[in-house]
């Protein structure tokens, strides 16, 4: 009996995607099956972050396009000058493309003579450095874009 | 030397003060928070550069705002009103960043911020000032009570530290006298740190009178004309006027002559404010602002004075080039002041504007920030619009700013212009019978059109 409606389901299913449709709704004396696409379509299988070429069928809904990776960024806590070395003469904290641990400094905020440590809150990778040494820097001004790793 | 002003404000006084700096070709700096990023001012600074996240906290981070003028270039500071204006901390660490602040010492600022501080300093250079507890409150109830007895009941306590109609209190009768001062005392130190309190005769329908003052660092001071703020809610200034109308000329001229003396004794350099109670023919020192104040339009239209500019050039070190006697009234001028708050509740409304139109014609000035598809936040403060009329009488003014307020259109918030309409068209209002208590009595449903 359980397979039997089993069966159905899945039959009801598969016609709602081969059909690409929105929502199918199936009858028979006993039961009725009703299947929506919106949030029913995603496999269990995925993993929790969905890279968008994993996902089979995109469709164009906004909701799909949420479901997007958000932009992982550093951005400066205070206004003031940054500092990507340490000192003049040394190496940069980071490059990009090297990995970065959580609570590692990525550079150096300057205000009032009062040197701030900007560290990453996140185990990352770094794509891209949106700031040049010496640079002043807005409050929320974009400095690190980071890729989780 | 100025040249780069930096503007640690926002809304429509940062936008006033970038007015007058493009006209004397000073170069502007605007310092913002983030939901200030599609300001006006913003938007007509020479350079503006964001200082933190939303909120009035980003307007009082003294450390930002003076990284943002090292970072920007800017050799000076216009503290406007409200926020760091009135900040002896804030003088004092511009000064030691070597910049020049537009607004008085630490040390003035500091002097006058005090109530206590700034009525015995004032009174000691013959400014009258309300009978009251000199200095601060005996702890000893019996002590307090023979020192309100002495003074006659009513009296007012209010906190030494206290401002802006915060922390005070009227008693009318002797048994209510040490419940009402706990009550202050416990505002007092929830609000200011601090539950020092004192007492004073208090007025029953005083007028609230203010003297414009400017000095120069040269010792010139000059008195700028003088405004009525009786119309007050809350002890908050609703509409204003200048001249102060109803006065003697000779208690005028008396009253600019104590204000200059003490004004020049006190050291005090820059714009300020004296404002005084005013009861049967009687002026009573109440406080000195150290700062341009919200109604400082009115005696611009009265005297044709930019005082913006006066108070620059007096910090800019040079020196005054008017006389007292240069210095002329003409006409009357009013100011509403437009909140964005719900008619009824009186709460402050915050929203998206969808669309503003305001008034024009012979003697209008509108000094706004807001603009169609502006939003206002409920972080600052619920002022959106400053409309100031100005013509030959005060009969002339009333009538050009109702014609004003109808011409006034703002949609998608609440405003006040309906009780501003009531208070213009109130028959005791008309006749200028009118004193800081006149909003309490509600401005009536009796009240009628006067004839146009």
């Amino acid at each position: 009996m359980a397979s039997k409606h089993n069966d159905d389901l899945k039959a009801v299913i598969d016609l709602l995607k081969t059909h690409d449709l929105q929502e199918i709704e199936y009858k028979d004396d006993k039961k009725t099956i009703r299947v929506t696409a919106k949030m029913a379509l995603p496999t269990p299988n995925t993993t929790q972050l969905i890279p968008e070429s994993s996902t089979h069928t995109p469709d164009q809904s906004p909701t799909n396009k949420l479901k997007k990776q958000p932009e992982l960024v550093i951005s400066a806590p205070i206004v003031g000058t940054v500092y990507l070395t340490p000192s003049p003469d040394e190496a940069p904290f980071v490059k990009q493309g090297q990995k970065i641990r959580k609570g590692q400094t990525v550079c150096l905020i300057e205000a009032m003579k009062t040197f701030n440590h900007i560290q990453s809150e996140i185990d990352a990778k770094i794509v891209d450095i949106s700031v040049k040494n010496g640079e002043t820097v807005e409050f929320g001004q974009t400095l690190f874009t980071l890729e989780k790793r | 030397m100025i040249r780069r002003v930096l503007i640690a404000n926002r809304g429509e006084i940062a936008l006033r003060i970038i007015r007058t700096c493009k006209q004397m070709q000073l170069e502007t700096v605007a310092v913002y928070a983030q939901d200030d990023a599609s300001s006006m001012a913003v938007r007509m600074a020479d350079q503006a550069i964001c200082i933190g996240p939303p909120g009035m906290n980003t307007y009082m981070n003294i450390q930002a705002i003076l990284t943002a003028a090292k970072q920007t270039g800017a050799d000076s500071i216009h503290p406007g009103y409200g926020f760091l204006s009135e900040n002896s901390e804030f003088s004092k660490a511009v000064y030691e960043a070597d910049l020049t602040f537009i607004g008085p010492s630490s040390q003035i600022i500091e002097l006058m911020g005090n109530k206590i501080n700034a009525i015995s300093t004032m009174r000691s250079h013959g400014v009258p000032t309300i009978p009251g507890s000199l200095g601060k409150l005996p702890r000893c109830p019996k002590q307090q009570k023979r020192l309100a007895e002495d003074i006659g009941y009513p009296i007012l306590i209010k906190a030494a530290s206290g401002g802006g109609g915060r922390g005070m209190m009227p008693v009318h009768q002797p048994e209510k006298l040490h419940e009402s001062i706990h009550i202050v005392q416990t505002q007092a130190a929830t609000l200011y740190g601090d539950d020092h309190v004192y007492f004073e005769k208090y007025l029953q329908q005083p007028r609230h009178i203010e003297v414009q003052i400017l000095a120069d660092n040269h010792g010139r001071v000059l008195c700028i004309g003088d405004r009525d703020c009786s119309i007050q809610r809350r002890h908050q200034k609703v509409l204003e006027e200048a001249p102060a109308f109803n006065i003697h000329p000779s208690d005028r001229t008396a009253l600019y002559e104590i204000c200059t003396k003490a004004v020049r004794e006190i050291g005090y350099v820059g714009l300020g404010t004296i404002e005084l109670l005013y009861e049967h023919g009687r002026f009573y020192f109440i406080e000195m602002n150290t700062r341009v104040q919200v109604e400082h339009p009115v005696t611009e239209m009265c005297t044709g004075i930019d005082l913006i500019q006066l108070q620059i050039l007096a910090h800019a070190g040079q020196k005054l080039v008017i006389d007292q006697e240069d210095i002329q009234n003409r006409g009357h001028a009013i100011e509403c002041r437009i909140n964005a708050e719900d008619p009824v509740s009186m709460q402050p409304c915050p929203g998206i504007i969808n669309h503003v139109h305001f008034p024009g014609g012979t003697g209008i000035r509108v000094d706004s920030h807001i603009y169609s598809g502006f939003k206002i936040s409920h972080y600052y403060d619920s002022m959106i619009a400053k409309i100031i009329a100005h013509a030959p009488t005060r009969h002339q003014a009333i009538l050009a700013m109702r014609q004003a307020l109808k011409e006034t259109l703002i949609s998608g918030i609440s405003t006040n212009i309906k009780l501003h309409e009531k208070i213009l068209s109130h028959p005791e209002f008309i006749e200028g019978k009118i004193h800081i208590h006149f909003l309490q009595k509600k401005p009536s449903k009796s009240a009628h059109e006067v004839e146009a």
